[in-house]
């Protein structure tokens, strides 16, 4: 029955009070309006600046720090490589010179095993080019002649040159050993009875014919 | 003894009848009113879940800051929540406006019951003849019995259709988040009262000394 009467209280006090709650709740309804237009605008230049009005405010960010710092913070994935201890057994201390040679060591495998891929990319994909090449020839028919423009021809020809120039310069490069063997081999010292011999050569048929011709030309002058 | 006027048994009934339905009205509004400040306090309550970290962290550390930190939480919320219903609105005054463009009325009348209005759905009754005179002043006295309009579909109505449907929906829902966003900033007036409050209620000194007597004799 109280709680009967006490509702009875509060509806009559509701009842005068309700316009009053309306009006707050139509000025408050007017104000969201212009609220809602400003944060618009606001969230407009936020978003032209990379962020958001939903975004962390920086004591939430603060907030985060101290309560989740694992959360706000995570641990960076480095690529872990195994490390290559050179320890010196005189010292039994750790030799940093040695282990930094090694490690260029490492390195300068890792490029050259690059360089070996690449290389062998390049041999495939010309091989392929060259297949490509002999299977685009046109089927002709027994009357017509096979035409092939010239300037393709050249520039064909001009890129065998430099890949074969390329594949020199490589071969040069990865077999070092090779050519020192090489140069080893042409250190041999001439005896004087080549010397002579290399001097007749000089005296070539082609070279007296040149020099006729020069003096040749003399003459007439 | 004198008596003015005299009731009879079934006039007492009447009276009483009365009274107690006037009773069951208010009884009635104190309940909703009760429900609609339950509910109040129970949207005000989204304010501790967006503020609790940065309180319990100790980084907001007055009232004022808290109030400052509060409401632009609040502000954010508010806006999140009320785009849905302005669009709604938005889509509702484009549709009046579209329908007056090619209805070329100006304005087009929601309220009519002959074509272009929403009524156009409804019962529309004559009430011309349904009143009375009752010392001098004119009150309903029967139901009428002819109905001016009867529900029909009509296509240049389509227009209001679409704006009373999407206007009501729109408004209610705006309104409800205005509530929210009251429900909210009235939670934010009494944490910021609250949270900072240091209270000597229940605390006497010679108590706490004794505690901590008892403490020290403990250790």
């Amino acid at each position: 029955m109280g709680s009967i009467l006490k509702k009875f209280g509060q509806g009559i006090l509701y009842l005068f009070v309700l316009p009053l709650l309306l009006v707050a709740v139509a000025i408050f309804g007017v104000y969201g309006i212009f609220l809602f237009i400003i944060l618009m605008i606001k969230s407009i230049i936020l978003f032209f600046k990379g962020k958001s009005l939903q975004s962390d405010l920086p004591e939430d960010i603060e907030a985060k720090r101290i309560l989740y710092p694992e959360k706000v913070e995570p641990k960076a994935e480095v690529e872990e490589r195994e490390p290559i201890y050179i320890v010196d057994r005189d010292t039994d201390r750790i030799d940093e010179d040695r282990m930094a040679a090694r490690y260029a060591i490492e390195e300068e495998k890792a490029r050259r095993a690059i360089e070996e891929d690449r290389r062998k990319e390049i041999e495939t994909s010309y091989d392929e080019e060259e297949e490509d090449d002999f299977d685009e020839e046109p089927l002709l028919l027994d009357n017509e002649e096979k035409i092939e423009p010239n300037i393709e021809d050249d520039s064909e020809e001009v890129e065998e040159e430099d890949f074969e120039e390329e594949e020199d310069v490589e071969s040069e490069k990865l077999t070092v050993d090779e050519l020192m063997d090489d140069e080893e081999e042409e250190e041999d010292i001439p005896t004087l009875e080549e010397e002579s011999k290399i001097k007749v050569d000089d005296s070539d048929d082609d070279f007296e014919e040149d020099h006729n011709l020069i003096y040749k030309d003399w003459g007439d002058k | 003894m004198v008596t003015l006027f005299k009731l009879s048994e079934s006039d007492k009934r009447f009276i009483i009848a009365i009274l107690l339905l006037v009773v069951l009205v208010f009884v009635l509004i104190g309940f909703i009113g009760s429900i609609v400040v339950r509910v109040m306090k129970w949207q005000g309550k989204k304010i501790d879940t967006l503020c609790r970290d940065a309180v319990v962290a100790r980084v907001v550390k007055n009232p004022k800051h808290f109030k400052r930190y509060a409401m632009k939480k609040n502000n954010a919320t508010f806006f999140k929540e009320s785009r849905i219903p302005l669009i709604i609105l938005l889509v509702s005054g484009l549709t009046y406006l579209l329908s007056c463009i090619f209805l070329k009325m100006w304005p087009y009348n929601i309220f009519d019951y002959k074509d272009t209005g929403f009524t156009t759905l409804f019962y529309i009754w004559d009430f011309s003849d349904c009143y009375q005179e009752f010392f001098g002043v004119k009150l309903l006295s029967k139901w009428p019995t002819n109905a001016i309009n009867t529900p029909h579909f009509s296509v240049n109505a389509i227009g209001s259709y679409i704006f009373v449907v999407t206007f009501l929906v729109g408004m209610i829902w705006y309104l409800i988040v205005v509530q929210r966003f009251i429900a909210r900033l009235i939670r934010i007036i009494k944490l910021a009262d609250s949270i900072y409050s240091k209270s000597l209620e229940n605390y006497n000194m010679a108590d706490a000394e004794l505690e901590e007597r008892k403490r020290s004799m403990g250790e």
